[in-house]
């Protein structure tokens, strides 16, 4: 399968303004191929943030390459990449990250109107989207006229609705309830099915054992990973072990 | 807790909100420096011995005592939205174990301070600057005040003044904690505001206002008879400001929406949405910007032009530069005052031209036979004849009158009962006849024979006045002069009146130049809290503003569209309220001519170049605080 993402000897150092460094990732190395999908664990501070900024082209690195779709990041000129966000990648967020002043249908709308699309062709998109999200019904209503679920639900749609080549979720179910939660990750697996390709940070156990290759990250560096050789496989008793592995490991520190 | 910690605390608050805080400490110290200058001036011996000087004492110590009510509404107004930030900040000092009593302890040294530094940091600068604009209004009312180094009664009223200022402001702070829940304080900003919704018959009510306010204010003809015509106008005005911000904007901006084909395009999209999201909260705000900056506008352009429009209004009161008239019976004392004049006019080195010499009087009665009694000046025809240097002869019955609106169509005039016959009307006498213009009241001039009926009907030749009309020609300088030592030799001969051109002059400069000088007080009073009010706003708007853009940045919105829409948004934010002073200020500038016709003016060109003035003032000021407000909030904005 085509190699999609290609994370090269990523090192992160933040300066703060005292002048002390602090090394928030250190020589991270991996690929992702298209439509894999894939959950980054690990504990808060471990860097799993940082890592998502840098993939997300929000932060940039210290050193080493993140090359999508065969554009290096480090290519690609300032003014293009708010553009280069919105034709490549899609974001999911923990508190879904919808504007109050838009409609369910504005926020879907928000990443195509800036890319200049016609009326038309917006509405083209949206359909087929909505019934899939089943939102059709809301999508005239506010972010706060709606519930949390509902309100991913939209935020997914979003995020999906540039067709990107990458989906970044940050914590996507940590803000809802468990029925919600559940039906966010079926979703996340159908759209995986139909070969997207997903990233997502997690926290939660059940939802990384949704994915197809879970790592782990820990003080900055991938420390591990869990490779699924069928998607149906569970891995949860395995991402377990890896968890306290890890704990273990630090006790004897 | 010890005092220490509690001032250390109080500081470090201070200095960590210092983009809250510092606009309001600048207010503070310039509002304070002000109130002392103007205090300062109204001390001043000299203005106090000068003719018109009590007027203008008057009207600055008025206006200290409106500036200063004016200053505490904003000075409340800024400090609540410096709290309403501090809130989470307040909220996590209750969360951390201190007790209320606590905060407000904390509360109390923070004003403590600020007003300390304040009243102190606003002396000062009054110190620095009471000399310069004490010659700035010495310049203005052109005559030399002697304006003194300090002055003690002006700094303990400042002082005094101020700390009850900032006694009330700390009251409101009080009652803002007391009412709040901590759980309250910690959330700080309100989530999920819904949209206002349009409302089609107040919008539609507020064009009619707007329209009926601005046909009114066009059609008042003298404001001192249809003033309950112009307060009416003012009222519909200022209620179609608002009206204009809170519902035709929206009905405005919903109408926008529904265009897809203008709101889905990138660059309205979310100005159009956040612009109706924020319309809201923002729609009195921006109404109470609009009405004070009118305010503000007709304020200065009605006081410049009363400055300016002196020489028009003396124009028009005066048509020679010295007037003496006494009573017939009191001729020798006139005579010596004309030989004081023959005497000295070579030594001032002027020049007498034009003199004109009759006699006359005074009078009112009913002669137009309206109801109302007319003033009117009876000329004698022999008089009329010498002057002229011609020979009309009227009969006993019969008058001439000086050709005016009113006069002209008379074909006779009434006195006690008997109708006199208008024979003829003249265009212009060669002597002072400004009465006849006069704005108070319209005077007759009325030609008679000395021996007829219509002078013997009000006993003339018993009452007869002598006028001596003349214009001195020469160096400003010394007609002034001269005009002084005729009216102070007058004084010393007794029973004649003198008025001189020059004198009105003085005197109208000193009111006018106070009022001038006030309208610019109040003018910047009113800038700088007007601009104030709107940092405000705009800054507390950035902060709620600042977690949608992160979030817009993330879904594909490049920097520079962000600070395109920012832009956008502030310069709409900004200039609407502007926008609708100024077109209020130009539906105004008529109304601003005929109130001050009463003042003896009527000189549109004045107004207008004194109100178009105005505007590029308060434009520039306006957009200075608009630069420095920008840069704070896409500063906030973009984290």
């Amino acid at each position: 399968m085509m190699e999609i993402l290609n994370v090269q000897n990523v090192k992160k150092v933040y300066q703060s303004r005292r002048g002390a460094k602090v090394e928030a990732l250190n020589d991270i190395n991996f690929t992702v191929k298209k439509g894999e999908y894939i959950a980054i664990m690990g504990e808060s501070g471990s860097g799993k943030s940082t890592l998502l900024n840098i993939l997300a082209s929000l932060d940039d690195v210290t050193e080493g390459e993140v090359m999508l779709e065969g554009v290096n990041y480090k290519h690609i000129k300032n003014d293009e990449l708010a553009a280069f966000r919105r034709q490549h990648l899609g974001f999911v967020f923990q508190d879904f990250n919808l504007l109050d002043q838009f409609s369910l249908k504005d926020n879907i709308f928000l990443p195509l109107v800036l890319a200049g699309l016609s009326v038309k062709e917006m509405n083209a998109k949206i359909k087929e989207l909505a019934s899939t999200l089943e939102i059709e019904h809301i999508l005239e209503k506010y972010p706060y006229e709606v519930s949390g679920g509902q309100q991913q639900r939209a935020a997914v749609a979003r995020a999906l609705i540039t067709s990107p080549s990458l989906i970044l979720a940050d914590e996507p179910t940590g803000a809802l309830d468990s029925r919600s939660a559940q039906e966010l990750l079926d979703l996340f697996a159908r759209f995986h099915k139909a070969g997207q390709t997903i990233i997502m940070v997690t926290h939660s156990v059940y939802a990384a054992s949704k994915a197809g290759r879970v790592l782990f990250i820990k003080d900055g560096k991938i420390n591990s990973e869990i490779h699924k050789t069928d998607m149906d496989e569970d891995i949860t008793q395995q991402i377990f072990d890896m968890q306290s592995a890890a704990v273990a490991k630090r006790s004897i520190l | 807790m010890n005092k220490k910690l509690y001032v250390k605390l109080a500081l470090t608050n201070i200095k960590n909100n210092s983009l809250m805080f510092r606009p309001y400490l600048f207010t503070c110290v310039v509002v304070i420096s002000l109130f002392y200058i103007i205090n300062s001036l109204v001390n001043d011996k000299a203005l106090k011995t000068i003719s018109g000087g009590n007027f203008t004492i008057d009207v600055m110590k008025f206006g200290s005592i409106l500036f200063t009510v004016l200053s505490l509404f904003f000075l409340l107004y800024a400090n609540s939205f410096i709290l309403k930030k501090r809130k989470k900040e307040i909220g996590l000092y209750n969360l951390l174990g201190l007790e209320k009593k606590h905060i407000r302890k904390l509360l109390i040294l923070e004003t403590v301070l600020i007003a300390f530094s304040t009243i102190i940091g606003g002396i000062a600068v009054g110190l620095v600057f009471n000399q310069m604009v004490g010659m700035a209004m010495s310049a203005m009312m052109k005559v030399p005040l002697t304006v003194s180094m300090i002055s003690f009664s002006a700094i303990i009223k400042t002082i005094v003044t101020f700390m009850l200022v900032f006694f009330i402001i700390h009251l409101f702070n009080l009652k803002q904690i007391h009412s709040v829940r901590v759980i309250e304080l910690m959330k700080g900003a309100q989530i999920g505001e819904r949209e206002p919704k349009a409302k089609f018959v107040l919008a539609v009510l507020g064009g009619i206002l707007l329209i009926t306010g601005y046909f009114l204010s066009f059609t008042v003809k003298d404001p001192k008879l249809d003033l309950s015509e112009m307060i009416t106008a003012i009222v519909f005005v200022v209620a179609a400001t608002y009206l204009l911000f809170i519902a035709v904007s929206i009905v405005l901006l919903k109408m926008l929406r529904k265009n897809e084909s203008i709101y889905y395009h990138k660059n309205n999209f979310t100005l159009i949405s956040t612009m109706l999201y924020r319309m809201k909260q923002n729609a009195v705000g921006l109404s109470n910007i609009a009405v004070l900056s009118t305010a503000t506008l007709i304020v200065m352009t009605t006081t410049i032009s009363l400055y300016l429009g002196v020489n028009t209004m003396l124009n028009n009161s005066f048509q020679f530069d010295v007037s003496i008239n006494n009573p017939a019976e009191n001729k020798q004392e006139q005579q010596q005052l004309q030989t004081f004049i023959d005497k000295n006019k070579d030594r001032y080195d002027v020049e007498i031209t034009s003199p004109a010499s009759y006699r006359g009087g005074q009078f009112a009665a009913d002669l137009t036979g309206d109801g109302k009694d007319d003033f009117f000046r009876i000329l004698p025809m022999e008089d009329f004849n010498i002057l002229t240097n011609e020979n009309i002869s009227l009969a006993s019955d019969e008058v001439m009158l000086l050709k005016d609106k009113e006069t002209a169509e008379l074909q006779s005039i009434n006195l006690d009962n008997k109708s006199f016959k208008v024979k003829n009307t003249v265009e212009e006498l060669p002597i002072d006849t400004s009465l006849a213009d006069s704005v108070d009241a319209n005077w007759i001039f009325v030609i008679a024979p000395l021996s007829g009926e219509f002078a013997q009907k009000v006993d003339l030749v018993n009452s007869l006045t002598m006028y001596q009309d003349f214009n001195v020609q020469g160096d400003a300088d010394a007609v002034s002069d001269f005009s002084h030592a005729i009216a102070d030799e007058a004084q010393t001969i007794g029973y004649v009146d003198v008025e001189a051109k020059s004198i009105y002059k003085e005197s109208l400069l000193v009111r006018f130049g106070g009022l001038l000088f006030l309208g610019i007080f109040i003018s910047a009073v009113l800038f700088v809290e007007t601009a104030l009010m709107i940092f405000y706003k705009q800054i507390s708007e950035g902060y709620d503003d600042r977690n949608r853009f992160a979030i817009m940045k993330k879904v594909g919105m490049s920097e520079k569209e962000i600070i395109k829409t920012i832009r956008k948004q502030t310069l709409i934010m900004f200039f609407a309220p502007l926008t609708v002073a100024l077109l209020h200020l130009g539906a105004g500038l008529p109304l601003v001519t005929k109130i001050i016709g009463i003042a003896a003016m009527d000189n549109w060109l004045v107004v207008l170049g004194s109100g178009l003035f105005a505007a590029i003032i308060f434009t520039f000021i306006y957009g200075v605080t608009y630069l420095f407000t920008e840069k704070n909030y896409k500063k906030i904005v973009k984290y």
